[in-house]
């Protein structure tokens, strides 16, 4: 379907570039200084919001309906929410069915011709040979599922019938509608059939055109004829069917799909002009698609269809009864953009324009008239002169528009309060400011210098793995975080007012709304960054680094004038006054009179294990020294030696607490734990008191 | 360019040595003299050796000590290698590539993948035959002032696409599958920029980056979990340039500006929980931390191999070959072989540590064979405090004074290629019994003469790449 143009989609509106258009200045160069200084300032910008718009039609993050100041781009209401019931959406869809049964018997899909198009290269030699139409079948081809057996698809084709198409008709003296030839395809044959289940439904046109004047094909009365046409599934074979004996006879097809296999209905209302292939000439095979770049001035024969021919153009409806109620929904050129207002060349008649939206019975009537409303609104003509100020404000250009859809995005605002708000909002890159002007409104746009272009969301997100936050590709858990989803802050009235140039040049109006805490922490020994739900814990409580106790046990061990047993004790003590130490918590030991009471804590703890390595002379130096340094008081060393006397006294079978004991020693240094029954008493007075590892 | 900093000299980083070690090795270590002691001659087996060492800075360009010995050596042993340059080709950015890796994951028969890395770009190409170099893929970091350093590749254990892993100055690591062509995970936390990565020998998901932040850090990209932090207390005391795992995984050794080289053992119970512990931790259904592991003590540490910048280290078998940067105002030239005995001979009782014979200047201009601990010493019961090392071997070469030069070895680990910084690419067979008499081949070529900064054999050895400071990209293929 390369070929074909659809004329409803057509409807290209100017493109922003128009924007961009330089006023005409006398002088060239001078013209492009300024154009240059007028891109300089608005081209980024731009293209970042061009980008926007699009990606936001395709995947919008947003609806602009749900915004406050658009309230009127939403066109339901909430007032059937208070009487709903649940049993209702039975009934609903009960009903619905209903009626679409009843619906699709009576609807038709009407096809009105309204000329067959072909420039001839050589302008025929004779005038009166010259013919005014041409004869035009329209089948309809039915895809349907391949089944096992079958090589290909089966196709099953249709005729619905044949009409004499006027040739090249004058566009310029408009016929009415009604004596242009037309046909009716009843929707019936769209339903699925029995035999074979249909995967696609297309039309199929082929126009002869012949060298004489009379014509072969049959005029009216075969339109919805059920003739199953044998299955051809070639189209070669098709071509030399037609190929009529001895006379020139020139075929052209088309074909077009009504229903995918998605049973997506593809031809909306609208105006069509299609694309016709001759048979003869062979057709450009699809299979090897290039790339060519195009040259200036060479011709290229699928850019010079429409201009050239053989086109086909007809008007397409799809009618409900007799009535004249449309059924299915109009081809709108954009969903941003209504079809009033300015429309392209438009020269051939259309009944297309003032057809009624779909308006099912279901919808009351004032939300209709309400509907009715919006469409007329905008037809009030306002002009709005966007005036782009750039190189400090000293020079300006400007551009004039009729409507109230957006420059950037071209979104419909329907309103000059809702174009200023959405402007100030959506593109925060410029500043707008709103003057009143006798024609309509006045926007000055300059550049924002004050913008930050810095992530305003969850910085979460920016260290999450790629393709988590925002995936695209479906539904991703997210990190739990609190968003500010519904604000609702105190609204002043809407009025035009607001968008003003103040005079203090407050510049508060451009910041951003984030509110809440949005700050994203590190864990301290890792940098790497902290989750929220784990903010509770604090990666720097330790005061006991395994590294510290680690260093404190190998640099015990690096002494050569201390023995195992001190050593020991001495590791020990010092992880002892290490845990508890620095941070006066509960008992932190910051104090020389505190000695005394961590050395009771010590014999609590570590009692047992001293007395069980036999240690207690060591401890018991380790005191005295202590006390030598007028830390602890002679109290102190009686308590604690009785103490540690009891324990030892207690001390069930040595080995029972083996396993208690290679836990504390596994917390205490890095296992380098030497046996030393020896060392116990006799090592003593190897030790240095200068080497003693209290503390103080 | 930093990597292109000659002149910088590493005394500063030398002279700040951790006070254990000081202890630990004895004086003639820190000695700030430069030239040869006694020590030398003493152990050197070979005799003559010392002779033509040209020991004074002044003695620079094309001392005749070289043509006297050196080469006549080196032809009269054929390396049995030998290379054909079959193509090259120059990327249009015009900054030096760091980095160079083949693919070694990719299935036999496909064709030969490596990607390259440098200024902000990411480079994929595919060899073909007759010498065809295929442009692939490009990525470019989206920050103009990243500069990619080095490249890894693994593999996705779920899909089987190769992914590849850069990183570089920014210091965030960037994991690409360029199946989908696409960055998949990016992981921030180095303090500094990352010199080298590497994949886990067996377990594809366990990559290993190594950062001027001092430390090495240890990531599980299926999970996006950070296992493990080596550095702190006695970790690098500067950039950590290098790293390598040992070829079953167990075992990393690290080397840095410290002039150290140090060995972290995995394969311990805390390292083992922590791996397995990684990859059942889903952040999804708890809201506890993940907590890291910082492994602050080296199994093994040693400053005694080289007396400056170590820019390079790679594991061969239990041995380790390590290369350090020129002291560029003491040498220019190859300097000699030099071969230490075996520890068989040396008193366990009368510890003389082996290094004493490695005086500063021996291991200049030369990669190191070397294992920690003596000889017959199993590596694996290295104690931490072990303070010999045994130098086996040396691969000299000459005009390599700038640092961030690596060399590598092919699949195989039958051949070892370096480039220097005039463009001349060394090719060292070996398989050789003793590492003493590897055989080098010098590959040259007049158009080459930019600093040449990583090489990548093929998996299958047939293919050698040689990347540049000028952008360029050497093909060697080999023919025999």
């Amino acid at each position: 379907m390369s070929g074909t143009s659809c004329k409803a989609n057509g409807a290209v509106y100017p493109a922003s570039t128009t924007v961009m258009t330089t006023v005409k200045k006398p002088k060239m160069e001078q013209i492009q200084a300024d154009h240059e200084l007028f891109l300089q300032a608005f081209e980024k910008p731009t293209q970042i919001y061009r980008f926007l718009r699009t990606r936001n039609l395709i995947a919008p993050i947003f609806l602009h309906r749900t915004l406050t100041f658009m309230t009127h781009r939403n066109t339901r209401t909430n007032a059937k929410r208070k009487t709903f019931k649940v049993d209702d959406m039975l009934l609903k869809v009960e009903k619905m069915k209903g009626e679409q049964e009843s619906h699709s018997l009576s609807s038709h899909l009407q096809l009105t011709f309204t000329g067959f198009f072909h420039k001839d290269e050589k302008p025929s030699q004779n005038s009166e040979n010259e013919q005014s139409s041409v004869s035009l079948e329209v089948l309809l081809v039915k895809v349907c599922h391949k089944k096992r057996k079958d090589v290909s698809c089966p196709v099953k084709q249709v005729p619905t019938g044949k009409k004499q198409v006027p040739l090249n008709p004058d566009c310029s003296n408009q016929t009415k509608p009604g004596s242009l030839p037309s046909l009716l395809v009843s929707s019936n044959e769209f339903e699925p059939s029995n035999s074979h289940m249909v995967k696609s439904y297309s039309l199929l046109f082929r126009v002869l055109r012949t060298g004489r004047r009379d014509m072969n094909g049959l005029v009216n009365g075969e339109a919805n004829e059920n003739i199953d046409v044998t299955e051809v599934p070639n189209r070669k074979k098709r071509s030399s069917a037609h190929r009529e004996d001895g006379e020139t006879t020139e075929t052209f097809v088309a074909q077009m799909t009504v229903f995918d296999k998605n049973r997506r209905l593809q031809l909306l209302d609208g105006e069509y002009e299609v694309s016709m292939q001759g048979m003869e000439d062979c057709p450009v095979s699809k299979k090897r698609a290039t790339w060519e770049t195009i040259l200036d001035g060479k011709r290229l024969p699928p850019f010079e269809t429409f201009s050239q021919g053989p086109t086909l153009q007809f008007t397409l409806r799809w009618t409900g009864d007799a009535s004249d109620k449309s059924t299915a929904p109009v081809a709108k050129p954009l969903a941003t953009r209504n079809s009033d207002g300015s429309s392209p060349v438009e020269s051939r008649p259309s009944t297309l324009k003032s057809a009624p939206l779909a308006v099912k019975a279901s919808v009351s009537t004032d939300i209709q008239m309400k509907r009715e409303q919006i469409l007329c609104e905008p037809r009030q003509k306002l002009r709005i002169f966007y005036q782009f100020l750039y190189n400090n404000n000293t020079r300006q250009q400007t551009e004039a528009r009729d409507d109230l859809h957006c420059p950037w995005c071209t979104l419909n605002c329907r309103k000059l309060y809702s174009l200023l708000k959405h402007l100030k909002q959506s593109h925060s890159r410029f500043i707008f400011n709103y003057v009143p002007h006798p024609k309509g409104a006045r926007i000055d746009v300059s550049i924002n210098e004050c913008y930050d272009g810095s992530y305003v969301g969850n910085p979460q997100d920016i260290h999450s793995q790629p393709g988590f936050a925002f995936s695209r590709n479906g539904p991703v858990k997210r990190t739990a975080v609190t968003h500010v989803l519904v604000c609702r802050p105190k609204r002043t009235k809407p009025s035009l007012s607001e968008f003003l140039e103040s005079e203090d040049g407050e510049l508060e109006q451009q910041r951003t709304y984030v509110s809440g805490h949005n700050r994203l922490y590190f864990h301290s020994d890792s940098c790497m960054p902290l989750r929220p739900q784990e903010m509770d814990v604090d990666s720097e409580d330790e005061r006991d680094p395994e590294w510290l106790r680690e260093k404190t046990a190998t640099q015990l061990d690096e002494f050569t004038d201390v023995n195992e047993g001190e050593k020991e004790v001495m590791k020990l003590w010092n992880l002892h006054v290490m845990k508890h130490g620095y941070v006066p918590k509960s008992c932190g030991f910051i104090a020389d009179n505190q000695m005394n009471q961590a050395s009771m804590q010590f014999v609590e703890k570590c009692g047992a294990y001293i007395a069980r390595r036999n240690l207690c002379r060591n401890f018991l130096l380790h005191l005295v020294s202590m006390h030598d340094f007028n830390l602890v008081s002679v109290a102190t060393i009686d308590r604690a030696m009785s103490r540690l006397r009891h324990i030892q006294e207690e001390l069930p079978d040595a080995g029972a607490d083996d396993q208690a004991d290679r836990a504390l020693m596994e917390g205490a240094c890095n296992g380098t734990a030497i046996a030393c029954s020896s060392g116990g008493g006799g090592g003593t007075k190897h030790g240095k008191r200068t080497k003693s590892s209290v503390t103080d | 360019m930093r990597r292109e900093n000659m002149s910088e000299t590493p005394t500063e980083a030398g002279k700040e040595m951790p006070t254990k070690k000081q202890k630990l090795s004895s004086d003639e270590n820190s000695n700030p003299d430069l030239s040869a002691d006694e020590n030398d001659d003493a152990v050197s087996v070979e005799s003559g050796t010392n002779v033509e060492r040209p020991d004074t800075p002044t003695n620079t360009a094309n001392a005749p000590g070289r043509k006297s010995w050196g080469k006549g050596k080196w032809k009269s042993k054929k390396c049995k290698y030998s290379f054909k340059c079959v193509n090259s080709l120059r990327e249009d950015h015009g900054q030096p590539l760091f980095g160079v890796q083949f693919n070694w994951h990719s299935k036999e028969g496909d064709p030969l993948v490596f990607a390259t890395v440098g200024s902000n770009r990411v480079t994929l190409y595919e060899c073909h035959s007759q010498g065809e170099i295929r442009l692939l893929q490009s990525y470019v970091d989206a920050d103009a002032d990243e500069n990619f350093y080095t490249c890894a590749w693994t593999f996705d254990t779920s899909t089987s696409h190769p992914l590849l892993a850069v990183a570089g100055s920014r210091g965030i690591i960037r994991v690409i599958n360029h199946i989908t062509m696409q960055c998949i995970k990016h992981y921030v936390g180095h303090g500094n920029a990352i010199n080298e990565l590497k994949f886990h020998p067996r377990d594809p998901n366990l990559l290993l980056s190594v950062s001027k932040d001092h430390a090495l850090r240890l990531w599980n990209i299926q999970t996006d979990t950070l296992v493990a932090i080596f550095g702190g207390v006695e970790g690098h005391r500067d950039e950590v340039l290098s790293a390598d795992f040992d070829l079953l995984g167990e075992k990393i050794m690290s080397c840095g500006m410290d002039h150290s080289l140090k060995l972290w053992t995995i394969n311990s119970e805390r390292m083992q929980k922590a791996i397995h512990g990684s990859y059942e931790y889903n952040p999804s259904k708890t809201n506890r931390p993940w907590v890291s592991q910082k492994i602050h003590f080296p199994d093994f540490s040693t400053r005694d191999i080289h007396r400056n910048y170590v820019d390079c280290v790679r594991w061969l078998g239990d041995l380790i070959l390590s290369k350090v940067r020129l002291r560029i105002f003491l040498f220019k030239h190859i300097r000699h072989i030099l071969l230490l005995g075996c520890g068989s001979h040396c008193d366990p009782h009368n510890p003389t540590p082996l290094f004493c014979s490695s005086p500063d200047q021996s291991c200049e201009n030369a990669i190191v064979c070397w294992k920690p601990g003596k000889m017959e010493d199993d590596i694996d019961r290295i104690k931490p405090n072990e303070s010999n090392v045994t130098i086996l071997g040396r691969f000299d070469y000459s005009q390599c004074d700038i640092w961030y030069m690596r060399f590598s070895m092919d699949f195989w680990q039958k051949m070892l290629a370096l480039g220097n910084q005039v463009g001349k690419l060394y090719v060292w067979d070996l398989e050789v019994e003793d590492p003493h008499k590897a055989k080098c081949t010098i590959l040259t070529l007049p158009r080459c003469t930019s600093a040449i900064r990583q090489t990548s054999f093929s998996r299958d050895s047939s293919i050698l790449i040689a990347v540049c400071d000028d952008a360029s990209i050497w093909r060697w293929d080999r023919l025999r």
